[in-house]
């Protein structure tokens, strides 16, 4: 197991209102699984995706990355942890407007252990005539490349998205979903994805369905599609 | 990666960025300007007191005999004594409309203590009648070596023949006792041979002035002690200590004002550029709260992004240092050039220090460092994914102004919506409040300055003393007699006789050497008035300080205090104090004329003086025709050619205060312009959405420019008393013995700062217009930090 929650909870205290965003999750996913958690909005996904990426630590309960108590880290660990392990592809791109894609995929570059060139990356994900460009001049799919590209950069184990084509139209979303799952299948990588959409599920090894901040179904999926073979 | 994010976030800024630099800058510029001046004068001073061995303590007499200097060397911490002759005489020359007053001082070739150095010609020779005059005397006298000066000395025409020019470490700022600017039309120094002083003034084997150095500094009061029991049979005049000679003291006070408006006036400038900085740094890091997120989740550590962002501070304070230091060392020349329009230091160049700089980067880079810490620190404490997160919309409660529904219901939409932005986004407003009110603050203090100087010359020359000009007495003369003789002259409409002597007033420990004066009680020529601009009347018994006196004092009015005159067999007795008076220029204690007179020695009034006002058509050259010859006559004053010439010499002081407003007002225009423009960045997703909506550009305009107005109005009412409030701080840091800044502010210059605020408010508007006609609204909201 590269991944595993045990009863995780969170809530949030909002003055006199406790909003409880997950109620006790259990979850394990191997090394080089794709994995889809999907659900409905405010059922729980991104606070989870958030808590296995160290971006906020859970309220009670287990996480474990490789053995290591994600759960237990302070601050300083858990940015070493998401330097070292983690890399992330955001719903809106979050790219930094005045740095080129090379740059914003140096970004990456500069700070992981272990990383891949960037042009080398960029050229991989269909980038290499639009490394000198700035966001701004860059379509939405193209924008999610480069995030992804700055993701993959890393060269971590696991790849967590969170609505990858949310914002993107079925041909660039099916574009941005090969390229993910190529990563997954070609090198390896561990893939977690969070999505509202359950036809992206038809491509993963397993589904786990979240409902009001509970793991309600975990199915698995025997026979994964190719992008192109899901029909949108 | 990040440091090229940083230089295109700066030149994506860069006018906002420009501006905090340039109000760094000018801190700066006055810090390290002022600071070399200071040093310059400081360093010019102390070598030209060290290398012409300016005495450690001084004593004036009536009459001295040489046997009595003789014992004073016996006093084991006494190093060397000299001994001097003075004596002041009567300008003679023939023109009609001065009759100034030259001090003549005797000079030997031998003398070791507050030597005059020679700066042209040759000293005067044993016995002969010659003169030495300082280069200023001898530019506005229009004389040359080898010409004649005529004076009257005891009665007697003397014709000095000038041979040189002199300065000495007495005479760094050429004014007579009491006296405000040089004038040396009307007053002047000059160096005699001894001997041939003493046979002019009779004076032969005997001084009336002394100076001594100390062996140990330690011993000073002791030598003091023994020094006037010494002196016992002698009546002493004065006797000070170096720090309390009259040039050495307002030198000393002339820096100490100097060091308080070289750290008060580039502290006011850094506050508010650090104002200016930490309001941007912390919105920009706000605006950039997604990109921080998203630096957090690729596993920046909040060290490294907080570093990224602390570089635009040291950007800022790097910019604005070097610049403002560069700018110190530009303006050291002109101003240490301004002194030397006044004081006749030798060395007194500009010169340039490093440390200043030094100490001026440190200072922007510390202020930058706070304001970007302040401004980082609140978004660095969130969580990558609490940063990511957009910021909660501010909360929409009614505002207490809707729960008055009449009132409300009257106001249209537009100023319903700024009404509720500014309540809103509480922080924004109050920092394009704050800053508008500072700007405001930042010019009407500028102009202050200048109204303050104005009112003090005012109420001196028309209020204080309105008189046209005052008969100077060899010595003092009955009262009554000297009323009468220059009452009596034909040019006069009015006179009343002054008294002024020297003394030191105690109070407990504190002793205070100053002058008294003594005025008719029913005098209308010169009167005192207190702080509220009510007259208070001389007592009969009893001392009328003024202000500066009585804080130096410790006392207010109903206190005691013991009064010992400078005046031969003169004793010490003791006064209640029974009012405090405005006195802009200097510092000093009034008196009734009459009842004080019975308190010294004789019994009887004595005026040192007679203050006049001439009739309507007279003129001043024929009571100078009048008095010219009489015996009893030393010089006469004229108060209209005092007061032209040191509005002149204020004038000069008013370019600076120009420069000082010019400064308030480009500080003012970043404030503003700062503040408004990244409002706007903050609010442009809101305006490209109104825009979308239907609403035109200029209805979005009119939109933020009614906010901006609102503010206006609240930060200028704010500024008036917040303009007192500055003003206030100003005038008691400024005050010293020489002067107290009065507080008082013209109302023209709340009306010039106003325009000078709507100005700028306009140029920050007219800003706003082009970015809101220009909003690109597809950009915008594809935006996504």
């Amino acid at each position: 197991m590269i991944l595993s929650g045990n009863q995780v909870k969170k809530w949030y205290d909002l003055g006199e209102v406790r909003v409880d965003a997950l109620r006790g999750v259990d979850f394990a996913v191997k090394a080089g699984e794709f994995v889809v958690i999907q659900g409905y909005s405010g059922s729980g996904k991104t606070t989870l995706l958030n808590i296995i990426g160290g971006m906020e630590a859970p309220s009670a309960g287990e996480v474990y990355y490789r053995g290591q108590a994600v759960h237990l880290m302070n601050e300083r660990e858990r940015t070493l942890y998401r330097r070292q392990g983690i890399g992330f592809v955001f719903q809106f791109y979050n790219l930094m407007s005045n740095l080129t894609a090379w740059e914003n995929v140096q970004l990456s570059v500069e700070i992981a252990p272990d990383p891949l060139p960037a042009d080398e990356v960029l050229r991989e994900v269909g980038l290499a005539g639009r490394l000198d460009h700035f966001p701004s001049q860059l379509s939405g799919g193209e924008q999610q490349r480069v995030a992804i590209a700055r993701a993959l950069a890393k060269n971590s184990d696991l790849l967590l998205c969170d609505e990858p084509t949310g914002a993107l139209d079925v041909e660039t979303g099916i574009q941005v979903l090969g390229l993910l799952c190529r990563f997954n299948r070609e090198r390896g990588k561990t893939l977690v994805v969070i999505t509202h959409n359950p036809q992206i599920g038809k491509l993963a090894d397993r589904i786990m369905f979240l409902k009001d901040g509970l793991i309600v179904k975990n199915e698995v999926n025997l026979r994964p599609l190719r992008p192109e073979e899901v029909a949108w | 990666m990040l440091n090229r994010k940083l230089w295109r976030d700066i030149r994506e800024n860069r006018l906002a960025y420009f501006s905090a630099v340039l109000v760094i800058a000018i801190g700066l510029m006055l810090f390290v300007g002022l600071q070399l001046v200071i040093q310059n004068l400081d360093m010019a001073i102390s070598t030209y007191y060290q290398e012409q061995v300016l005495a450690d303590l001084f004593v004036e007499v009536q009459v001295g005999r040489e046997e009595t200097a003789g014992r004073l060397r016996g006093i084991p911490e006494v190093k060397a004594v000299e001994t001097y002759l003075q004596q002041r005489v009567q300008m003679d020359t023939g023109e009609p409309d001065r009759l100034g007053q030259i001090l003549l001082r005797s000079w030997e070739p031998t003398n070791r203590l507050n030597r005059v150095k020679l700066v042209k010609g040759r000293f005067p020779a044993a016995g002969q009648a010659e003169v030495l005059f300082t280069p200023f005397f001898l530019q506005a006298n229009h004389l040359e070596i080898g010409d004649v000066f005529p004076v009257v000395v005891g009665g007697k025409k003397e014709t000095l023949t000038v041979v040189g020019a002199f300065i000495s470490p007495e005479y760094v700022y050429e004014i007579d006792v009491g006296g405000l600017a040089p004038n040396p039309r009307n007053f002047g120094v000059g160096i005699v041979d001894r001997e041939k002083l003493a046979v002019l003034t009779g004076h032969q084997g005997q001084f009336n002035r002394l100076a001594l150095t100390f062996r140990d500094q330690g011993a000073a009061v002791k030598v003091r002690t023994l020094v006037q029991d010494y002196l016992a049979d002698t009546t002493v005049t004065g006797i000070y200590f170096q720090k309390d000679h009259p040039s050495v003291s307002l030198l000393d006070q002339e820096l100490a004002g100097l060091r308080k408006t070289a750290t008060t006036l580039p502290l006011f400038f850094l506050l508010v550029a650090g104002f200016i900085l930490y309001n941007m740094l912390s919105r920009l890091v706000a605006n950039q709260r997604g990109q921080i997120g998203i630096l957090k989740a690729m596993g920046y550590p909040d060290r490294q992004i907080f570093r990224h962002y602390l570089h635009y501070a040291t950007f800022t304070g790097l910019a604005g240092g070097i610049l403002g230091g560069l700018g110190g060392l530009a303006l050291a020349e002109p101003l240490t050039a301004l002194y030397t329009m006044y004081f006749q230091v030798p060395g007194l160049v500009a010169r340039w220090q490093l440390w200043p700089l030094v100490i001026g980067l440190l200072l922007a880079l510390g202020f930058t460092w706070t304001a970007g810490w302040q401004g980082v620190r609140t978004v660095l404490r969130l969580s990558p994914a609490e940063a990511l997160r957009p910021e909660p919309p501010p909360a929409g409660n009614r505002l207490w102004l809707e729960k008055a529904g009449f009132l409300w219901a009257k106001l249209q939409t537009g100023l319903r919506m700024a009404l509720r932005n500014v309540f809103r986004n509480r922080r924004r407003s109050l920092f394009t409040l704050l800053g508008i009110f500072f700007a405001y603050v930042l010019i009407t203090t500028a102009f202050y300055l200048q109204d303050a100087v104005d009112y003090l010359l005012d109420f001196t020359y028309n209020y204080e003393q309105n008189y046209d000009g005052r008969v100077i007495f060899q010595g003092t003369v009955d009262a009554a007699v000297a009323g009468r003789f220059i009452g009596n002259l034909l040019p006069v409409e009015t006179a009343e006789p002054v008294g002024e002597v020297g003394a030191v007033i105690s109070r407990g420990p504190v002793h205070v050497q100053t002058g008294i004066t003594a005025l008719p009680q029913a005098g209308r020529l010169y009167q005192v008035y207190d702080e509220k601009g009510q007259r208070v009347l001389p007592a009969r018994h009893g001392l009328v300080l003024s202000a500066r006196l009585a804080q130096k004092l410790g006392v207010t009015a109903g206190d005691w205090v013991y009064v010992q005159p400078f005046l031969a067999e003169a004793k010490g007795f003791t006064l209640p104090v029974t009012g405090v008076v405005a006195k802009y220029l200097g510092m000093g204690a009034y008196t009734e004329l009459t009842a004080f007179g019975t308190q010294l020695p004789g019994g009887k009034p004595l005026a040192t003086g007679v203050v006049f006002k001439l009739r309507p058509e007279a003129e001043m050259s024929q009571l100078l025709t009048a008095v010219r010859d009489s015996p009893l006559v030393l010089a006469v004053s004229d108060l209209r050619e005092d007061e032209r010439h040191i509005r002149e010499l204020m004038s000069k002081q008013s370019q600076m205060m120009g420069i000082l407003v010019l400064f308030a007002f480009i500080s003012g225009l970043s404030i503003v312009y700062n503040s408004s423009t990244i409002s706007f960045y903050e609010r442009r997703r809101e305006f490209a959405s109104l825009r979308v909506l239907g609403m035109t550009a200029k209805e979005v305009f009119r939109l933020q420019v009614t906010e901006l107005v609102l503010l206006t109005v609240v930060a200028v009412a704010l500024g008036v008393p917040g303009s007192y409030f500055f003003a206030r701080l100003i005038a008691v840091s400024m005050a010293s013995d020489l002067y107290s800044i009065p507080l008082f502010i013209a109302p023209a210059s709340f009306g010039l700062a106003m325009a000078a605020t709507l100005l700028f408010v306009t140029l920050a508007a007219a800003g706003i217009w082009r970015k809101v006609r220009d909003l690109s609204l597809i950009a915008v909201l594809r935006e996504w930090d």
